[in-house]
C-alpha cells in the first residue's frame, strides 16, 4: 500500500548516492569488468526475487 | 565491397524471413506455447535496443568510456522497478483499453487537448529517433557498397518497413487487439541483434585477439585501452543520461506499444525485471572486446560502424553480413513498432477529433484504412526528417535531442500513478514550459547551427544535460504550482483516483438516461452505424456475461463502463467518452453518496485485493470483513438502500425470509422485483412511519407475520436507508395458541361453576319427582314422574362430566405421579367399552408394547383412553377396526389411536378441543370428551394432534396422535426392581 513512498525515496536516494558511487569507483583502481559483475549481481537478485514471487 | 545484387539479396532474404515469421505466427503455425510464452514477450520488448545501442554504443564507448552504460542503466532501472511502475501502468491501460501514452494522459486528465499535445510531442520526439535509424541503415549500406545513393537506400528501406507495419501492425480496428505476428517478429529481431553482437564479440575474442588468455595479455600490454574505457565520466551528464533513458524506456511510442499495448500479462513484466537487464548486459558485454579487436587490427573509419569495418578489413563476408543484419534488425524493429504506435496516437488524438465519424457499416474498415494511411504518413515524415535535417547530424546528437523531449513526460507519468491532485492545466502548462526550453535551447540551436561549423558532438562535453535538467525542473515546478492553484473537475478527479496505484476501479457514478440495452444501441448507431453499434454492445454484454433479458440498473452502469473501455481501444479515451456522453444524466452536484454500483464493485474488488493489502489498509479490511460478517449473519433481515432506492446490502436472513437471492437484488430498485416481499418493502420505504409491527402477508397460502423497522442513514448528508425485517410468524402462532388455551381454560372454569350451581336444584327436582310418585296413583302423573327422574339423572350425568372436566385442571401438586403402563390402560378401556357396545362389534387391535411407561395419573390416563376409544367407536361402523399403537423415541412416547370412521371435516377440526363442541347427535355426547383429553394431556406435558383423514387413499378414518414424555428406565420402580 505504501510501496510508492518507498519507491520515491529509493529514486531520490539513488540519485544522491549514485554520484558518490561513481566518484569512488573512478578513484579506486577497480578492474575494468567490475561494473559488469555488479550488473550481473543485480540481475541475480532480481531473478531470485521474481522466483520467490512465483513460488509464493 | 559487396556487389549490389548480393546486398539486395541479403536484405530481401532477411526481411522475407521477418515477414515469414510474422505470417506463420498469424496463421497459427508456430507453437502457441512458444508464441504466448512470457519470455517471447520479454524479447519483443528488446525493440528498445535500436541502432543507438547497436552501433552508437561503440563510438560512445570509444570516445567517452563507460558513458555508454547510460543508455543501458536507464532501462535496467526501469525494468527493475517494473512491479512499482510498469505493472500499475499495464493495469490501467488494460482495464481502460488505452493504447498509447496520449491515451493514458487523455484518460487520466480527462482532456482531449492533453492527448493531442502528448501525441504531437511524441511525434516530434520520435522523428529524430526514426531519422537516425534510416541514417544508420543508409550509412551501413553505403559502407558496404558506395554505388548506392543514400536516397535510393532510404526510400527502399522505408517502403519495406511501411509494408510490414501495415501488414502486421494494423490488422485489427481495435488498437488493443494483440498483433501476435508483430510481437513474435520483434522477439526474433531481438534474438538476431543479440546473436549478431555475441557472435562478433566471440569472433573478436577467439578469432582476432586469440582467446581469453590472449585477450587478458592484450589488455595488460595495452593499459591505455582500459584507461580509455575508464575515462572519467561527466557525473552530471551520466546521471541525466540514465534518467532520460529511464523515462524514455516507458514513454517512447515503440516501447510503450510493446510493453502495454501488445502485452496484457503482468507475468511478462515480472519476468522482464531480470530478463531485460540480462539482455542488455549481454549486449553491453560485447562492446569492449569488439573495440579492442578493432584497435588491435587498427580498424579505421567511423567508430560506430566498427563491427562492419572489422569484417570488411578482414575481408570476411559472413562477419560483415552478420553485422549488417544485426543493424538492420535493430533499425527496422523500432521503425515498424514506432510507426504503428504513432499512427494510433495520431488517429485518436489528431485526426478523429477533427473529422466526422463515418456512419457507415464499414466503420471498422474505415478506421483500419485511416491507420494504414497514417503509418505511411509517419514513414514519409521520418524519411523527410532524415533527408532534410537528420542526415546532417551525429547519431548521438539526434538521439539526445529525442531523449530529452521524452524526458518531459516523466512528471506527467509519475503524477498519474502517485499524485491525484495534479490536473490538466498543470500538465499542459508544465509540458509546454519543458518543451519550450527544449525547443529553444536544444532543438533550434542544433538545427540552426551549420553542421560544418559545429564541433563533433561529445556527450560529456556538451551542456545538453543542463538543458535537460532545467527543462525537467521547470516542467515539474509549473505542473505542481498550477495544479495546486487551479481546480480539478470531478471527472478528472475520478479518473485520477482510478489511475492511482492500488486504486480500485470505479465505474462512472453518473445516472444514465438509458433504461434498456436498446437505448445504448440506438445512441451508438447514430454515430457508428447500426451494425457496428450492435456489435460493440453485444461484445460488451458477452464479456460481462450478462443476459440482455435480466439486466439491472447496476448492469447498465457496468455496460456503459465496458463500452467506454472497448471504444477507447478503438477510438481512444477522449472520443469514447464523447461518444457515450449523451447517455449520461448529470449527477447531483452535491454528491449522492454511495451508489449501488460502487459499493457492489468495490466489495468485489476488495475481495480480490485482500492478499495485497498491508498495514493499516489490511487492518481496515479486516474490520470491514468483521462488520460485514456480523450484518450477514444477523438473525434479523437487514437491507440497505442508497438514496435512489437501489439495494446495496441484503443479508442471509433476508434471503431466507424472502427467497430473493443477494445476486438478484443487489444494485436494482425494489420496484424492479415482482416478489410480494419487494412490494411490502417498497411500500414501507415510502410510508412516513419508521416502524410497522405485526403485519400479515399471505404467500402461496402460507400466512407470514412480520415487523418492519427503518432508519435513515445520515452523517453529513443523506446516504440511504437501512431496513430491518423481523419474522414474527412463530411468535404470533405461539400467542394464538396461548390465547386459545386461555379461552379453553376459562370455559372449563365457567362450566365447573355452572355444574356446581345446577347440581343442587337438579337434586331438588329429582327428590320432588320421587315424592310426586308417592302422592298419586294417576298413571299419567306416575309416568311423568319417572320421566322427570330420568331427565334429572341425565342432567346429573352431564353435571358429573362437567365436574370431572373441571377437576382435570387440578394443581400439579394434587396429581398422582406414578409410572403408568399405556398397554394396561388401553386394555382396561377396551374391556370397559366392549361392555357398552350398543350392539356394535368392533375389533380393537392393541399393539402398544407392554413395556411402555409414562409418568402420570393412572386414573386420568385411563379416562383419556376411554374417551378416545369412545369417540372412535361412535364414528365406526360395525366390524370396523380400531388400532392402538405406540412408539418411543429417546425422549418421548407417541401414542396413536386410529379408526376407520367417517373422519372429521376441516371446520370441525379447528374447534375439536373446545368444550361442548360435538359432531354427535343431540343427547349422544356432551362435547367434553376431547376437551378433557386435551386438558389431561397438557397437564402431563404432552401434545395432541388430529390427523383426518387417516387413510388418504380412502379419504376416511381419524388418527389421534398423543406425544407424552417418556419415563426413563431408571425412574421406573417396577423395572428398577
Amino acid at each position: 500500500m505504501y510501496f510508492h513512498r518507498l519507491l520515491i525515496l529509493l529514486i531520490l536516494m539513488l540519485y544522491l548516492v549514485v554520484p558518490l558511487v561513481i566518484d569512488s569507483w573512478q578513484s579506486i583502481d577497480a578492474p575494468w569488468y567490475l561494473p559488469y559483475i555488479i550488473w550481473l549481481a543485480i540481475i541475480l537478485i532480481a531473478f531470485l526475487v521474481e522466483r520467490k514471487r512465483t513460488n509464493v | 565491397m559487396f556487389s549490389l545484387p548480393s546486398l539486395i539479396l541479403i536484405g530481401v532474404a532477411y526481411l522475407l524471413f521477418l515477414f515469414g515469421t510474422a505470417y506463420l505466427t498469424e496463421r497459427g503455425v508456430l507453437p502457441k506455447k512458444l508464441v504466448r510464452h512470457p519470455l517471447t514477450h520479454v524479447l519483443s520488448i528488446g525493440v528498445y535496443a535500436s541502432v543507438w545501442t547497436f552501433y552508437g554504443a561503440f563510438s560512445l564507448a570509444k570516445e567517452s568510456g563507460y558513458s555508454f552504460f547510460g543508455s543501458y542503466f536507464g532501462p535496467v532501472l526501469t525494468f527493475l522497478l517494473a512491479p512499482a511502475l510498469l505493472i500499475p501502468i499495464l493495469r490501467i491501460t488494460r482495464t481502460y483499453q488505452l493504447s498509447s501514452l496520449p491515451d493514458l494522459f487523455a484518460f487520466r486528465f480527462r482532456s482531449g487537448s492533453v492527448g493531442t499535445l502528448t501525441a504531437l510531442i511524441s511525434v516530434f520526439a520520435t522523428l529524430p529517433m526514426l531519422s537516425i535509424q534510416i541514417q544508420a541503415v543508409s550509412d551501413t549500406l553505403y559502407i558496404l557498397n558506395d554505388q548506392f545513393s543514400a536516397d535510393q537506400i532510404s526510400v527502399g528501406f522505408c517502403f519495406i518497413i511501411a509494408l510490414f507495419s501495415i501488414l502486421f501492425g494494423a490488422r485489427h480496428a481495435s488498437l488493443r487487439t494483440n498483433h501476435r505476428g508483430l510481437m513474435v517478429a520483434m522477439a526474433v529481431e531481438s534474438v538476431i541483434k543479440l546473436s549478431a553482437l555475441l557472435i562478433i564479440a566471440g569472433f573478436a575474442i577467439f578469432g582476432i585477439l586469440g582467446g581469453i588468455g590472449e585477450t587478458g595479455s592484450f589488455i595488460t600490454q595495452h593499459p591505455e585501452i582500459v584507461e580509455q574505457l575508464k575515462t572519467p565520466v561527466n557525473s552530471e551528464a551520466w546521471r541525466t543520461l540514465i534518467l532520460a533513458f529511464f523515462a524514455a524506456t516507458i514513454v517512447m511510442p515503440h516501447t510503450f506499444h510493446m510493453l502495454f499495448t501488445e502485452n496484457s500479462s503482468d507475468e511478462t513484466l515480472y519476468k522482464a525485471t531480470w530478463a531485460m537487464p540480462l539482455f542488455l548486459l549481454l549486449l553491453a558485454c560485447s562492446v569492449p572486446p569488439i573495440i579492442w579487436a578493432g584497435q588491435s587490427l587498427n580498424v579505421g573509419g567511423d567508430p560506430q560502424f566498427i563491427i562492419l569495418n572489422i569484417g570488411l578489413m578482414l575481408d570476411s563476408s559472413w562477419l560483415t553480413v552478420i553485422a549488417f543484419i544485426g543493424g538492420l534488425s535493430a533499425a527496422s524493429g523500432i521503425m515498424i513498432v514506432a510507426t504503428v504506435a504513432l499512427a494510433s496516437m495520431l488517429q485518436n488524438h489528431v485526426i478523429l477529433p477533427l473529422i466526422p465519424k463515418p456512419k457507415t457499416s464499414r466503420f471498422y474498415a474505415r478506421l483500419l484504412w485511416l491507420r494504414r494511411i497514417l503509418i505511411m504518413a509517419m514513414i514519409l515524415g521520418s524519411y523527410l526528417f532524415y533527408r532534410l535535417i537528420g542526415n546532417h547530424f551525429d547519431l548521438h546528437q539526434m538521439g539526445i535531442v529525442a531523449i530529452v523531449a521524452f524526458l518531459q513526460f516523466l512528471p506527467g507519468l509519475l503524477v498519474t500513478l502517485f499524485w491525484q491532485h495534479a490536473n490538466r492545466w498543470g500538465l499542459l502548462l508544465g509540458l509546454i514550459s519543458g518543451m519550450g526550453i527544449w525547443l529553444f535551447s536544444m532543438l533550434i540551436p542544433v538545427l540552426s547551427a551549420s553542421p560544418l561549423e559545429t564541433l563533433p558532438f561529445n556527450i560529456n562535453n556538451s551542456n545538453w544535460d543542463h538543458i535537460a535538467i532545467l527543462s525537467l525542473l521547470v516542467n515539474t515546478a509549473v505542473m505542481t504550482i498550477v495544479s495546486l492553484f487551479t481546480p480539478q473537475s470531478s471527472e478528472e478527479s475520478q479518473a485520477a483516483q482510478a489511475c492511482l496505484m492500488n486504486a480500485l476501479q470505479k465505474t462512472n457514478t453518473t445516472n444514465l438516461r438509458a433504461s434498456r440495452i436498446s437505448d445504448f444501441t440506438e445512441m451508438l448507431a447514430s454515430r457508428l452505424g447500426r451494425k457496428a453499434a450492435e456489435r460493440e454492445v453485444q461484445q460488451a454484454l458477452d464479456s460481462m456475461n450478462i443476459h440482455p433479458d435480466s439486466i439491472r440498473p447496476v448492469d447498465l452502469l457496468r455496460l456503459r463502463a465496458m463500452l467506454e473501455n472497448n471504444l477507447s481501444g478503438l477510438l481512444g479515451p477522449v472520443e469514447a467518452a464523447a461518444l457515450l456522453e449523451p447517455i449520461d444524466r448529470p449527477a447531483d452536484p452535491m454528491g449522492v453518496g454511495f451508489k449501488a454500483s460502487n459499493v457492489h464493485l468495490i466489495e468485489n474488488q476488495l475481495e480480490d485485493y485482500q492478499l495485497q493489502l498491508t498495514g493499516l489498509a489490511a487492518e481496515l479490511d479486516e474490520m470491514r470483513r468483521y462488520h460485514r460478517l456480523t450484518l450477514q449473519k444477523l438473525p434479523i433481515g437487514v437491507c440497505t438502500l442508497d438514496t435512489e432506492g437501489q439495494v446495496l446490502f441484503w443479508n442471509h436472513e433476508m434471503e431466507r425470509l424472502t427467497h430473493i437471492l443477494n445476486e438478484e437484488v443487489i444494485g436494482s430498485a425494489l420496484s424492479s422485483n415482482s416478489n410480494p416481499w419487494s412490494k411490502v418493502l417498497e411500500q414501507f420505504v415510502d410510508a412516513p412511519i419508521d416502524h410497522q409491527l405485526g403485519q400479515k402477508l399471505i404467500i402461496d397460502g402460507h400466512t407470514h407475520w412480520f415487523s418492519l423497522h427503518k432508519s435513515i442513514l445520515k452523517e453529513r448528508r443523506d446516504i440511504g436507508m437501512v431496513i430491518l425485517l423481523e419474522n414474527d410468524t412463530d411468535t404470533k402462532n405461539m400467542q394464538d395458541k396461548l390465547a386459545h388455551n386461555e379461552r379453553l381454560a376459562s370455559i372449563g372454569r365457567f362450566a365447573a361453576g355452572v355444574a356446581h350451581e345446577i347440581g343442587n336444584p337438579v337434586t331438588g327436582i329429582a327428590c320432588l319427582a320421587q315424592n310426586l310418585k308417592l302422592e298419586t296413583d294417576n298413571p299419567y302423573i306416575l309416568e311423568t314422574g319417572d320421566q322427570i327422574v330420568d331427565q334429572t339423572k341425565r342432567i346429573s350425568r352431564i353435571v358429573q362430566s362437567l365436574v370431572r372436566f373441571a377437576h382435570a385442571g387440578r394443581p400439579e401438586a394434587d396429581r398422582e405421579q406414578l409410572p403408568v403402563s399405556l398397554a394396561q390402560c388401553a386394555e382396561e378401556a377396551i374391556h370397559l367399552l366392549s361392555l357398552d357396545s350398543h350392539g356394535k362389534h368392533l375389533q380393537y387391535i392393541n399393539q402398544i408394547p407392554d413395556n411402555l411407561r409414562i409418568v402420570g395419573d393412572p386414573q386420568q390416563m385411563h379416562q383419556v383412553f376411554v374417551n378416545l376409544l369412545q369417540n372412535a367407536s361412535d364414528a365406526s361402523k360395525n366390524q370396523d377396526k380400531i388400532w392402538l399403537e405406540a412408539e418411543e423415541t429417546t425422549e418421548t412416547v407417541i401414542l396413536r389411536v386410529t379408526d376407520e370412521g367417517s373422519g372429521i371435516t376441516d371446520e370441525s377440526k379447528e374447534r375439536l378441543f373446545e368444550p361442548f363442541f360435538t359432531t354427535k347427535d343431540p343427547g349422544q355426547g356432551t362435547g367434553l370428551g376431547l376437551s378433557l383429553v386435551y386438558n389431561i394431556i397438557e397437564e402431563h406435558y404432552g401434545s395432541i394432534e388430529i390427523l383426518s383423514p387417516a387413510n388418504n387413499k380412502q379419504k376416511k378414518g381419524t388418527q389421534v396422535a398423543i406425544t407424552l414424555p417418556r419415563l426413563r428406565w431408571t425412574e421406573d420402580p417396577d423395572r428398577a426392581r
